[in-house]
């Protein structure tokens, strides 16, 4: 049996979850709290002697509670103290936080206050000088990422202090308008006349006053206090007699104030640019009719920049893949396995981690670049400038920024949309990206659109995919305007100071995404890519990609579905290769055709209406493997996956039969 | 409380009295710092009208909507003249912005911060200096740059 009780308390998004975990492991139980459906997490854990029950509580900004997580944090603090608290604040966002940290603070229940993600901080280059934080805090403040784990062990030392009572804990004063002091601390006597124990008088003196569940609860616990009850709501009316705002308001102002002061005592920020130097800046880059064009000018750097490095970088990066491949295959290793075992290494897992080291450059470039513009503030005026029209597919200002970097690559284009402020604009900007005419596809409408179309006719044909791409992404966005994916947030965006970027920071940042990209996404990436394999090369007596193969058979099979939109068998299975990565798509319909002049055998297969309709499938149809796993990793939701998939699919058979239909109708072949 | 339906225009500066009925914008607005009793300058507007760049006390910018803003229970307390319109309302000199050049001429018009005005005419503009009773003119770019505060009547 646990003898001990902690509770983690936080307000949302600060990593308590993933500290919960590290804590317990697979101890946990997750049940409801009574009378609502706001999950309930426990779990246990050994702490030298201790054997303690660790209480997740839902994530609150304040114990002034205004939603159903809030108010069931403050009724377990109040209903059933833990013998210690854990308070997680986000080191990026110390504001937020510690107002939260205060209020806890003032309960008089042994505390520890750890920082976490100190690992973004310390990229950020903030300084948080800790001893100067738990001194003026009175309270051990510890620094923490629970992501990897470190500072843990140092948690879990001075939690033990803490709940030994080794470590003495001054809660801070936080300093009220005389009038309101005064009343708070008249109360607070009488409370402590009722309830000697503790040094919680203040904590409950304020919740009385507060009126309301906030006094019932109190009295719930303390029946004793029931004729105190009265005496603070008139205590309050004459206080607020004497106030500007009402006694919650100025009681978060007091807290603001003190947060205030304690992050200007212990943050060190990085240097910044001076005030009126930033002025000036804003004077330019935000200026009401320069701003987009510069704006636009600076993205168009930024894509050439990521492309024009990066694309040569993939390029070599595949070739030594291929002769690597070839050497592979030449190997007597190799060589002694079975035809199909060679065909799975070489064509199937091979070809995988090729895709998947293809990436990588791209990736990391366009990071680069990224949290250039990030750190340096630039980011929030983009977001600034692009709002009002962004705001008309729901989405904010830095969306913008995501969809435009599909146009080269679709894969950090979703990763990028990280930096998206709700869930709701990620997924509904992860929804849209895939719709963007990427440069992998481009390839292949140029190549296709040369061979069938006239010289003077083809750039209209690429430029009418691109008006394609962007009408889509248009009618997307309105079709799910009324749809909400998770809790939105107001637009409200601080416009910081520009910084210089340190290129330390930018450096780990491009790292980091790497590292996570070849983590979450990669294994994904090449079962996908073994599995078309699969498809494509069994069973093993078949030509690959033949009609022979599964992939043939299922072609053949989905004929009657492609047969109005006048794509082939043929074609439906090199779409599976698309799938790979579409700029697979020409050598895989070189391979289905078996012919040495591709150029000439597609001319003789594809009518131009039909190829037209085949590359308007191309267009909208699934990203490949690459970006469903970049999708599936960042939304961590199947489900927005499939209707990732589902709505390409659909979507790009809808548009291939107008074009296809209307075409014939029109009476072109 | 006074309320003026004046269009939201930059160089306006409002105080804060309680921040709105949606508690979702409500807390983010507390997290950023911006509570009851603060004061907000207007810096800029975004192209087609949206967003507002806010400048709030302690130099720090933030950026909202402008349904955000006008949900926001505030007073106005300042503006340049050209947001101001003509009607009865007096005004009173409250700084005047720009180079020092630009202040030498309006104070040698006898805009000295503290004179009470009265809006006779915008573009071009027409001020009635109370005191001297007298009708001076000014032009867009001296507009901008002469802050004024409503003087309440009533008190």
């Amino acid at each position: 049996m646990p003898d001990v009780t902690v509770a983690i308390c936080a307000a949302p998004n600060t990593g308590k979850t993933t500290l919960f975990n590290r804590l317990t492991g697979s101890n946990q139980t997750v049940g409801n709290w009574p009378g609502v459906t706001v999950a309930k997490k426990s779990g246990h854990f050994q702490l030298d002697t201790h054997h303690i029950l660790l209480d997740d509580l839902p994530g609150a900004y304040s114990l002034t509670a205004t939603t159903l997580e809030e108010r069931v944090t403050r009724d377990y603090l109040l209903n059933s103290p833990p013998d210690a608290i854990i308070n997680v604040v986000d080191g990026g966002n110390l504001y937020r936080g510690l107002g939260l940290t205060l209020q806890l603070a003032m309960s008089g229940l042994p505390m520890v206050v750890v920082v976490n993600m100190m690992d973004e901080v310390r990229a950020k280059g903030i300084n948080i000088d800790f001893d100067a934080f738990s001194e003026h805090l009175g309270i051990p403040v510890l620094p923490l990422v629970a992501r990897s784990g470190e500072g843990l062990t140092n948690l879990k030392h001075t939690l033990l202090s803490v709940l030994e009572h080794e470590t003495v804990e001054h809660p801070p004063h936080i300093s009220f308008p005389p009038v309101l002091e005064e009343a708070i601390s008249a109360l607070a006597r009488k409370v402590e006349h009722q309830i000697p124990s503790g040094s919680e008088q203040t904590f409950i003196a304020i919740r009385l006053m507060e009126g309301g569940e906030s006094a019932t609860r109190v009295i719930e616990r303390y029946p004793a206090l029931e004729p105190l009850c009265s005496e603070a709501v008139a205590s309050r009316q004459h206080v607020e007699q004497h106030l500007p705002l009402d006694m919650p308001t100025t009681c978060a102002q007091c807290r603001f104030n003190a947060v205030r002061g304690l992050v200007q005592e212990a943050v060190q920020l990085p240097p910044q640019l001076p005030q009126d130097l930033t002025a000036k800046l804003d004077q330019l880059l935000m200026h009401r009719w320069l701003g987009l064009p510069l704006f636009l000018f600076i993205m168009f750097i930024l894509f050439q920049g990521v492309f024009t490095i990066g694309t040569p970088l993939q390029e070599s990066l595949a070739g030594l893949f291929d002769a690597a491949g070839n050497w592979l295959r030449g190997t007597s290793l190799i060589q002694a396995l079975p035809q199909l075992g060679q065909s799975f290494l070489l064509d199937g897992l091979l070809t995988g981690v090729g895709v998947v080291l293809s990436f990588l450059p791209i990736i990391m470039l366009f990071f680069l670049f990224l949290s250039i513009i990030e750190d340096s503030g630039y980011m929030a005026r983009a977001a600034f400038l692009m709002d009002r029209l962004m705001h008309l597919l729901r989405l904010d200002g830095k969306a913008f920024i995501s969809l435009l970097l599909g146009y080269g690559c679709n894969v950090p284009a979703i990763m990028g949309t990280r930096i998206l402020s709700s869930r709701h604009n990620r997924l509904l900007a992860m929804l849209l990206v895939p719709f963007t005419l990427c440069s992998a596809r481009l390839q292949v409408f140029l190549f296709l659109s040369a061979i069938l179309f006239a010289p003077a006719v083809a750039p209209w044909i690429v430029f009418g995919l691109y008006l394609l791409s962007f009408f889509t992404i248009i009618g997307i966005g309105l079709l799910l305007r009324p749809f909400r994916f998770g809790a939105a947030e107001p637009f409200i965006m601080e416009l910081p100071p520009y910084r210089v970027p340190l290129l330390r920071t930018v450096m780990l940042r491009a790292w980091q995404e790497i590292r996570g990209f070849l983590y979450r996404a990669a294994s994904l990436i090449v079962i996908g890519v073994v599995v078309i394999w699969f498809l494509t090369h069994s069973p093993a007596t078949a030509q690959p990609g033949s009609v022979e193969t599964l992939a043939g058979q299922i072609g053949v099979f989905l004929a009657p579905v492609f047969e109005p939109l006048g794509i082939h068998w043929a074609e439906t299975v090199a779409l599976f290769f698309g799938f790979i990565a579409k700029e697979i798509l020409i050598g895989a319909l070189a391979v289905i055709y078996g012919s040495a002049n591709l150029a000439a055998e597609i001319s003789s297969q594809m009518s131009p209406l039909q190829g037209l309709s085949f590359m308007v499938f191309t267009l909208i149809y699934s990203p490949c493997v690459a970006t469903v796993a970049a999708i599936r990793s960042e939304s961590s939701s199947w489900r927005i996956t499939l209707l990732s998939i589902g709505m390409g699919l659909t979507l790009a058979w809808v548009s291939s039969f107008l074009v296809y239909q209307g075409g014939l109708l029109l009476g072109f072949e | 409380m006074r309320k003026r339906q004046i269009a939201l225009h930059t160089g306006q500066t409002y105080r804060v009295h309680s921040l709105g009925g949606d508690h979702r914008i409500a807390d983010r607005l507390a997290q950023m710092g911006i509570l009851p009793g603060m004061e907000f300058t207007i810096v800029r507007i975004g192209p087609m009208g949206n967003p507002l760049e806010l400048a709030i006390d302690g130099g720090q910018s933030i950026a909202l909507r402008n349904t955000d803003v006008s949900a926001l229970n505030c007073e106005l307390i300042s503006l340049p003249l050209n947001a101001a319109y003509p009607d009865t309302q007096l005004y009173r000199v409250r700084a005047i912005h720009g180079g020092p050049r630009n202040r030498q001429k309006l104070m040698d018009l006898g805009l000295q911060p503290g004179i009470v005005v009265r809006i006779e005419a915008i573009r071009p503009y027409q001020l009635r200096l109370l005191e001297e009773d007298r009708l001076i003119r000014l032009g867009q770019t001296e507009a901008q740059y002469l802050i004024l505060q409503p003087v309440d009547t009533h008190a």
